[in-house]
């Protein structure tokens, strides 16, 4: 595509217009001259164009195997538990049969999953500390335990009684824009400013604005 | 907000169908024989709200009184009351027509070429204000330019046509056999919305699935229409909108080239405008809708306290 050089100071302010990244004065100043200048409207063609081309370009798809140093640590504790999407289960697969070091990290976090099963059940205490469950059975104090209680249930009623006071009302329907969107222009798509100006538009005497 | 969404946000809004019988070849005389011409063109939009500008480049197939407008790849149908997209369309069972309010007076006059086209200037003043300046195609009646001015007399929103042709007949008759269409009915105003608003009168009121209603309020040059529905409901795009201070209240806006959207709770209703009114039309006309809920005690002790 021939390039449009032509003198227009204007031209250096189309891809900003384009971006609608123009002050008010400059956008002024813009409008004006596109009612006029074929250049420029030829200029801004070109560069819409470009756009266009740019954004129409195939994206490409790129084997993993091709790019170095490629691994999925943060995914294969999420494969081990079965909770990866069904689209990836198959690409970390496919993935550890070709990368040593994956698997090699997948077997290491297999193994201590296994370990950490394998240890004794702990029970914690209110102290903090723990014992086994059939170790000795520590006596906790009543009464310590009905303060604790009694005070926890206070600032439970406190915070329920704040949230319901401050919190918003429960999340209603979910809607998109574009119902309102298309609902209005389908109402306003029946009355144009042509057809308002008829009489304007049609008129034999005109006068100066 | 995900590009597909844009690009229906960008795609509302951007009607110039419904077209005038316009003139004649001697560019004067109205005729029937003329009134379905056919057109296409490129239109750049842009619009400044708060000193921020937003853009759109649309492209536009325009048959009688329907038109096709793409944008990045999406695309919608519209006129004669219905609006069709790639993802189904609505048609309104029908409507009222609406005149032009007399707080504007018109002025018009031979314009400059434009495009190699005849044109014709239409000027809309408010009082001393010049709200709007048009340029229509003599022949088609297409408008090849608009500007809309803001209260202080600054440009608000321009629409320029940067290239101007025949349409493609065949790509909109395989559009219009795509999809489905809901039909929108009538009915009467509800107790949640006034008659009129700010110079703005109701036209029409439609029936929303799901619930609601949309009412449509026009002064005759800028729309908008008032959707109430059921408290707490979200508009996706909405929810994530900036929060303004318009008069008194505080809304959600998102505002594209070609419209505004506004969005508030008041009471047990949730109200969402969108339209092409200009700032300060929009100022008054939510100075007369019903007022966001301020919240209770808590909340704005909660704010005040912590911000």
């Amino acid at each position: 595509m021939a390039s449009v050089i032509h003198a227009c100071a204007v031209g250096e302010l189309l891809s900003a217009y384009l971006d609608g990244e123009l002050t008010r004065d400059e956008l002024h100043v813009v409008v004006e001259h596109l009612d006029s200048c074929l250049e420029c409207i030829a200029e801004f063609h070109e560069l819409r164009d470009a756009r266009t081309m740019l954004r129409t370009l195939p994206r490409l798809e790129v084997p993993d195997r091709a790019l170095p140093d490629i691994h999925y640590g943060a995914e294969l504790s999420a494969y081990l538990d079965g909770e990866l999407p069904t689209g990836e289960q198959p690409v970390v697969f496919a993935h550890m049969a070709l990368c040593e070091k994956c698997r090699n990290e997948l077997y290491e976090l297999d193994a201590a999953r296994t370990a950490v099963r394998a240890l004794p059940r702990l029970d914690a205490l209110p102290d903090g500390s723990a014992h086994g469950r059939d170790g000795d059975a520590n006596v906790i104090p009543l009464r310590r335990g009905r303060r604790s209680w009694l005070a926890a249930s206070v600032a439970a009623a406190v915070l329920v009684l704040f949230v319901s006071l401050t919190s918003s009302d429960p999340q209603g329907p979910v809607l998109d824009l574009e119902v309102f969107s298309n609902q209005h222009v389908a109402r306003e798509s029946v009355q144009s400013p042509a057809s308002l100006f008829s009489a304007e538009l049609t008129a034999v005497d005109v006068s100066n604005p | 907000m995900s590009s597909h969404r844009l690009v229906a946000t960008l795609l509302a809004g951007l009607v110039s169908v419904a077209l005038v019988a316009p003139a004649s070849a001697d560019d004067t005389i109205a005729t029937d024989q003329s009134r379905n011409e056919i057109y296409s063109g490129v239109r750049v939009v842009v619009s400044i709200w708060d000193g921020v500008a937003s853009a759109g480049v649309y492209d536009i197939e325009h048959i009688g009184d329907m038109e096709y407008v793409s944008i990045d790849g999406a695309w919608l149908v519209l006129g004669e009351g219905s609006a069709t997209s790639g993802g189904g369309g609505m048609a309104l069972a029908g409507w009222s027509d609406i005149a032009l309010s007399d707080k504007y007076q018109v002025r018009s006059a031979v314009g400059k070429s434009m495009l190699g086209r005849t044109t014709r200037m239409v000027e809309v003043m408010e009082g001393d204000l010049v709200r709007s300046k048009f340029r229509f195609d003599i022949r088609t009646g297409a408008p090849l330019s608009t500007k809309i001015f803001d209260g202080d007399g600054e440009l608000f929103r321009s629409s320029t046509m940067v290239s101007f042709g025949r349409a493609n007949l065949r790509l909109y008759r395989e559009l219009l056999e795509t999809g489905t269409q809901d039909i929108m009915m009538s009915v009467a105003l509800g107790d949640a919305l006034p008659e009129k608003v700010a110079g703005y009168q109701v036209a029409d009121v439609y029936e929303m699935n799901g619930g609601g209603q949309q009412v449509f309020y026009s002064d005759g040059l800028f729309s908008f229409s008032v959707f109430t529905l059921a408290k707490n409901t979200t508009v996706s795009e909405l929810a994530e909108a900036d929060e303004v201070t318009i008069g008194s209240g505080k809304y959600r806006r998102f505002a594209s080239p070609t419209v505004v959207w506004v969005t508030w709770t008041a009471g047990d209703v949730t109200y969402v405008l969108v339209g092409d009114v200009p700032p300060d039309h929009l100022e008054a006309v939510l100075a007369e809708l019903p007022k966001p809920s301020r919240g209770n005690f808590l909340t704005r002790w909660w704010g005040r306290m912590f911000g």
